[in-house]
Parts: C-alpha cells; structure tokens; sequence
C-alpha cells in the first residue's frame, strides 16, 4: 500500500528526493514552489518509509503523513446561502486541503428546513463522486436528528456530518463531530482550528481505512500511475486553468478535459501494456463535462 | 447569541438596535423575532452628523454614529487627501490644517442610508433558512417577525403581540 506524504522545506537539492521515491517505486503528485520553500505531495511504498525519512533529515527538511492526499472530498451544505458560507464551511474545505485533500463545496437546492429538506437523484449522483462526502449542519439537535438524516440515507460512500450538538448518534454516517455547527466569523481562534485539525483528521483516518480495505483487492493499476501517463500522453491537460487538472481520487481519476473531446483519446491511452479502456471504466462526470475514470480492481480479471 | 452579536456587528447596526428577542420553538416549528430599533435621521453634512474640537491647527471630528465613519473618512480623503486626514480613534478622525468651517459643509453621501435594508438583511440572518413562511407586523419602533414552515396560525400572532420586553 502507499502511504502518503507532505514534504517541506528548502529548493536546494529537492530534485534529489524526487529522484529517490521514482526509484522506489513512488510517486510526486504535487508540488508548489515557493520562494525558496518547496512543498511536495508524495505518495510511496509503506516500506520505504524510513528511508525516505532519512533523506529528509539529510535535506533538513520536514515529512508528514497525509492521508488526505489523493482523495476528493464534498463538502456539502444545506445550501449556499449567507447561513453556511463563507463561515463555516469554506473554513473547513480550507483545513482539508491544507490536509492534503482535494475539496469540492456543494450547496444543495434545497436542504434546508425541517418538513421541506430534500436532496435530489442528480446532487446525489454528483456527491458520489467524490470518495467521501462530509456534511455540514447547523446548531439544532432536533433539526438534524429528526430531519436531516434524509439527505445523506441513500448515498453510497463514506458519509461524516458535523453540527453544534456535541454527541449524536445518527443512522447511515460514518462519523459525527460535534462543537461545529454555525458560526459567523472565521475559525481563527485555537479552539475552532483544533477543531476544523479535529474533522481532517477524522478524514484521513477515513481515507486510510477505505485503502486498507482496498488492498484486500488492489486496483489494477494505482491511480497516481494513470494521473502521470495522463498528464505525460495527454499534453493539453497541463493547459487546463482548473485547479488540479488531473485530480487524484481514491479510486480513480477526474480528469478536467471535455468529454466528448478527449474520451476516444483517454480510452486508448496504454498503461503497462494495456489500453485504459481495459481496465478502467470511463464516464462523463455531472460536473462540467469533465472526465471520470475509476480503475477496476484486480479480482475482476480472474 | 454569538451569530445575532456577529450579524449586528457585521451591518453596523450597533447604534441602533435597543433590543431584540427571539422566541424559537423547533417543535412547533415556530420563531418570533422582535426588533426594536431608531431611526436615522436623515442628515447627511458633516455638521449635524459630528461634534468638533479645534486643537492648534488640527481638528478632531468626533462623529455621533459608527454607521457614518466610513462615508465621512471617504468624503475627507477624496476632498484633502490622505496625508491631511486620519482616523485616529472608533468614531474620531483627525484634520490637519484645514479650516474647520470647510469641514463642517461637508456632505459625506448623496443618498440618506435606508436602515430599513440593513434590519431586513439582519432579520434574513438570524432566522433559520427554512422558516420560509413569514408574517411582519410594525409595531412603533419594533418590527415583529413570525417565521415557520407552516402557514402563519392566528395564535401566533396573538403570541408575538403578548410578548412583553422590559426596556
């Protein structure tokens, strides 16, 4: 399994770590410049670990672990109204991605209310196609136990909700965290950012649990491989001015190209002797028209 | 609490609002919000909206509402500039070697400000976002809201005008 990771520190010899996790068989998923600082998104081999510590130490620069790196989060509100942004939920999509995660804020129609929330067959769709979805509610306990579960019963991946009650015990959720709820101004105190550290930590460790469970069943190929053949075949891909063009997911990939441009393209693309048609399935998201890969797992060509 | 405290801060409505009370009943579902406030009045020179203190050649104009800082601060900077203009305190500002008659004539808007917009924007707030259903009752200088997902009853309303606030 791969275990992932944020590197930090000085551009001065940084090629040298890059180096090192393509020998072991890694991969560099991100990396910004700046300045003089370098941060990387790095994805290796669990093994290799504290050999990859070493050469950080010899670099003088900072590792940490990461599981939030590779996946795609929603983030969805009962709507995009005043009452949820941009305080609260755009600070918590703000500490995913500080986490590592790629995040996607999603305001429902109409999920607010008591009697009159609801969540449509297309917003469900879309929230499926993330890896997890974390649903953030409002301060009252009988408003979301009583009325809320409704949003989130039918979708079939990972759900967490955050609210004000501190305890709730609510059915079909993977995880609730309270002390969140509304709140007007931005999380800048230390109780509200350990709190929001609280949520991706609850993620990751989401995350985490769903590639251990996938490793029973590896996928066929590990998604950072088709995000660098992408972005090595597909060259129009690096002109995208979408954030993360190529978009890691647990699963799979979102790639940020039009549909019906570049499927018969993306389809024949070969990957370690295959075409990707072969092993993955290829499907046009419900956002934009972009590109949704999702890689077969290996028990499917037994 | 915090979120009404937040809102009336975030409009500038501090000056203005003497109290509010909210009455929220999830079971019902049913919120009564009351808000007594004042009016503005409708000045817009410098001279009725501030008190003045001449100190050497500076002058200290010490404006009676915050709502009009930031109108005053922009007509001072764009008539004197920058250098000759400073905020120096919440509702004090700072002119260096200016006449202070000038000062005085100054209109710091064109418009008068509607308090009514910055109440309704307040009121779209506090009020939970599904209680869609309301009912506004103008009541002297307090605006009665009744908010549910139901149709307004008439015991509500009779409820709303029971509600007694000691001023």
């Amino acid at each position: 399994m791969l275990k992932y990771i944020v590197f930090e520190g000085g551009t001065y010899k940084h090629e040298k770590l890059i180096e090192f996790v393509e020998d072991i068989g890694g991969y560099l998923i991100q990396k910004n410049i700046v300045g003089l600082d370098v941060i990387m998104h790095l994805a290796i081999p669990e093994e290799e670990f504290d050999n990859l510590n070493k050469l950080v130490i010899e670099l003088k620069g900072k590792i940490r672990e990461a599981p939030l790196i590779g996946t795609e989060i929603a983030v969805v509100a009962p709507s995009l109204s005043r009452h949820h942004l941009p305080h609260p939920v755009c600070d918590i999509a703000e500490n995913l991605r500080r986490h590592g995660a790629k995040t996607n804020i999603i305001g429902l129609a109409r999920g607010v209310g008591q009697k009159i929330a609801h969540i449509t067959k297309e917003e469900r769709l879309l929230i499926e196609e993330h890896d997890i979805a974390l649903f953030v509610l409002g301060n009252f306990e009988y408003c979301i136990s009583k009325f809320k579960s409704k949003l989130f019963n039918d979708i079939s991946i990972p759900i967490v909700v955050t609210g004000k009650p501190d305890k709730l015990i609510l059915p079909n959720v993977n995880g609730y965290i309270g002390g969140v709820g509304r709140f007007s101004e931005r999380a800048r105190t230390m109780d509200m950012i350990n709190k929001l550290n609280e949520i991706s930590e609850f993620l990751g460790k989401i995350a985490e649990k769903r590639r251990r469970e996938m490793d029973l069943d590896p996928l066929i190929v590990e998604p950072a491989l088709v995000k660098k053949e992408i972005e090595r075949q597909i060259p129009e891909v690096n002109e995208v001015l979408s954030p993360n063009p190529v978009t890691l997911k647990i699963d799979g990939i979102r790639v940020k190209l039009p549909y019906n441009e570049y499927k018969d393209k993306i389809a024949s693309m070969e990957i370690e002797g295959k075409k990707l048609i072969e092993i993955a399935n290829i499907n046009k998201s419900l956002m934009r028209d972009y590109i949704l890969i999702k890689i077969l797992p290996e028990s499917f060509f037994a | 609490m915090k979120i009404i405290e937040q809102s009336i801060e975030d409009l500038i409505l501090g000056g203005n609002i003497n109290w509010i009370y909210l009455y929220l009943d999830l079971e019902i579902p049913l919120v009564i919000l009351k808000i007594n406030y004042k009016e503005l009045e409708r000045k817009n020179l410098l001279k009725d909206l501030a008190r003045f203190e001449e100190v050497a050649n500076n002058t200290k104009i010490i404006l009676k509402n915050e709502i009009d800082v930031t109108d005053a601060l922009r007509a001072l900077w764009s008539r004197f500039g920058r250098d000759k203009v400073e905020q120096i305190g919440r509702l004090e500002i700072l002119a260096r070697n200016i006449d202070i008659n000038e000062i005085k004539e100054i209109r710091i808007r064109e418009k008068e400000i509607d308090i009514s917009e910055r109440i309704i924007e307040l009121i779209n707030r506090i009020l939970p976002e599904g209680f869609r259903v309301r009912h506004t009752i103008k009541e002297g200088d307090t605006l009665i809201v009744i908010a549910s997902e139901d149709p307004i009853k008439e015991e509500w309303i009779r409820k709303a005008h029971e509600i007694k606030v000691e001023e």
